[in-house]
């Protein structure tokens, strides 16, 4: 039998396996490989208030640690962030946004359309938000447009966008004109407005939009001044829409009253050496500055009296009837009534802002008898606004007047705001009396006037038709008469001997 | 008083006879006046306020007009240095459109829809004119 081997004969080898595990430990400590950032600041703030043996290793590590958790943190952010704005893409979006609310809106999906009107609000606002140049950016869009062949025929989505782009301007324009009352400071305001002005001369779309963004608006300023008496010349060669020109040059004599650039007094005095200008705009803007004034009143209508000129003449009434205070321009119009007679509708304006001081000025006149022409015009003037609150004057008129010219226009009147009965028995009444139904020319009028009555009865129509073709009718009304009746009766008008 | 002269003043009597039985020639004439629209009123469609960046601001959107007149073409009497008068040719209305919002909420309102007419009426009528030589009496 062999003999065991002694365990001293395996000390050689016993002693070689532990170094060799002994080195293999201390191999795997030197190259394991070094714990993450946050997992270390983790463990790092976990033992932040242990003591280090080597405090400024300890620092270097927690900044290099930090800077490193920096960069990723915005490493993330990039990660995280959406698309920029891009500006022309947005307002195509809001154009597909402002056509389906329409659309949703004729359809009566009037809360689907209210969302999305609200969603389209909301768009705007973070275009505004993100583009401090909104303002320029819609200019250039709008003059690519007016660029583009067929600038004049435009789809429904050209509308749209045109729609969108004055939405723009006009929310530009109003920002940046309160941010400049807020610093004082209008450099960017005025940088905006002059871009508009340059560009209005290029297209008739372009001076739509100007007009729209700064007529009556607060924008316009003494700088512009240059600006705007170009658009003056500008119409005066005829390549410039004279009612936008003279439109700039009155809202700019406004806000710079208005800002104190200039003085009323000083205006007043421009006004008075414009009046003998070339240029109608500069007229009509000059005799509008002193008609204000009730110290200039009674030169400037004086000065268009003598002019004779009727067409400035109607201008001035229209701006009387809409701004001055309403007993005023009642009185400036019967000043130019002599100038007014080729036109119609003066009071109207009058009459829409108050029906009772028209209505007053017709009675008296009524009750003195005088001024025939103004009458009749007084009476289309609270008559025929959209409301009937003419309606009682103009039956005063058609029982009392005693001009035959008064009692027809309050027949107008009547054949709009009255029942169609009352229609017809006023007619009747009309045509009863001989110097109305002997005189071809007031024929011709009552002729006229039917075509309020033609959505009503037939029958009404062909009794009343009948009636007027027995009498003196004038060639060409007794013409619009067949036609009238060839619209409302089936079969057309019957033929009958005059 | 010879033969000759009192030829010459039967002739001149008998023209200035002519002349006082045809009345004073008005001397008139037509001038044309180019048709014409005029807005009247205001009316607010739309428009409303935007809110960002901590700033409100209004949009005006678009007004419409309350109503409209809109005159036809036609002529009116004025002088004139020539033996004319004026004639009348016939009769032109005087047109009033009456307007209503489309939509009054919408933010967006594309050019050309946002007014409409809700109705048309004759408002008044205005002569037509033409100029015509005055007419001298044969004796």
């Amino acid at each position: 039998m062999p003999q065991r081997e002694s365990l001293g004969s395996h000390k050689p080898t016993i002693l070689f396996l532990a170094c060799l595990t002994a080195g293999l430990a201390i191999s795997a400590f030197i190259i394991w490989p070094t714990p993450r950032p946050d997992a270390e600041t983790a463990t790092s703030a976990a033992n932040n208030t242990q003591t280090s043996a080597n405090p400024a290793a300890t620092q270097t590590e927690q900044k290099e640690s930090n800077q490193r958790f920096e960069v990723t943190a915005t490493e993330r952010q990039l990660a995280n962030t959406t698309p920029p704005l891009v500006f022309r893409e947005c307002v195509s979006q809001l154009c597909s946004m402002g056509i389906r609310t329409a659309e949703l809106a004729q359809e009566d999906e009037n809360e689907a359309a209210q969302q999305l009107n609200e969603e389209v609000r909301h768009l705007l606002g973070k275009v505004l938000n993100h583009f401090a140049d909104a303002g320029e950016r819609s200019l250039g869009l709008l003059v690519e447009m007016a660029g583009e062949p067929d600038a004049t025929e435009h789809s429904p989505r050209d509308n749209t966008k045109l729609g969108v782009l004055q939405l723009i301007l006009q929310a530009e324009l109003s920002r940046r004109n309160q941010l400049a009352g807020t610093v004082a400071d209008r450099s960017r305001i005025n940088a905006l407005v002059g871009a508009i002005l340059d560009s209005m001369p290029v297209d008739s779309l372009t001076a739509e939009m100007g007009n729209r963004c700064l007529h009556k608006a607060p924008y316009l300023r003494m700088v512009h001044e240059p600006s705007v008496l170009n658009l003056l010349s500008l119409a005066g060669a005829d390549q410039f829409p004279r009612n936008v020109a003279t439109n700039m040059l009155m809202t700019l004599w406004d806000n710079i009253e208005q800002a104190g650039e200039r003085s009323s007094e000083e205006l007043s005095r421009l006004a008075m050496l414009r009046l003998d200008s070339r240029d109608p705009s500069e007229i009509v803007t000059a005799c509008r500055q002193l008609l204000a004034d009730p110290k200039y009143r009674a030169i400037v209508l004086s000065w268009l009296r003598d002019r004779k000129d009727p067409q400035i003449a109607q201008s001035i009434a229209q701006i009387a009837a809409q701004e001055l205070p309403v007993d005023d321009g009642i009185a400036v119009l019967g000043e130019l009534a002599p100038l007014l007679k080729h036109t119609r509708g003066t009071y109207m304006s009058l009459g829409l802002r108050s029906p009772d001081a028209v209505s007053e000025t017709y009675r008296r006149h009524l009750a003195a008898n005088t001024q025939p022409d103004i009458r009749r015009e007084l009476i289309m003037g609270v008559g025929m606004i959209p409301h009937a609150a003419g309606l009682p004057v103009a039956e005063l008129a058609l029982a009392n007047d005693p001009s035959p010219e008064v009692r027809i226009q309050a027949l107008y009147v009547l054949t709009v705001h009255a029942t169609p009965e009352a229609s017809e028995r006023a007619i009747n009444q009309l045509l009863d009396v001989p110097e109305i139904a002997n005189n071809p020319s007031r024929l011709g009028s009552i002729v006229l006037a039917l075509q309020n009555l033609e959505k009503g009865d037939p029958n009404r129509l062909a009794r009343l038709g009948a009636r007027l073709q027995s009498l003196p009718l004038a060639n060409y009304s007794r013409a619009s008469l067949m036609e009238i009746l060839n619209r409302v009766l089936p079969g057309g008008a019957p033929t009958s001997g005059g | 008083m010879s033969a000759r002269n009192l030829l010459f003043a039967v002739f001149t009597l008998l023209f200035a006879t002519a002349t006082t039985a045809q009345g004073s020639c008005p001397n008139k004439q037509a001038q044309f006046v180019p048709e014409s629209l005029t807005m009247h009123g205001e009316l607010p469609c739309s428009g409303g306020t935007i809110s960002f960046g901590g700033l409100t601001i209004s949009s005006d959107g678009i007004a419409c007009p309350i109503f409209a007149t809109h005159i036809m073409p036609h002529e009116i009497e004025v002088d004139a240095v020539t033996e004319t008068m004026v004639e009348v040719t016939g009769q032109a209305s005087t047109w009033i459109y009456y307007f209503t919002c489309q939509q009054d909420w919408l933010l967006i309102l594309p050019w050309g829809r946002s007014c409409v007419i809700k109705s048309r009426v004759a408002g008044a009528d205005l002569p037509r004119y033409r100029t015509v030589p005055c007419q001298p009496i044969t004796p």
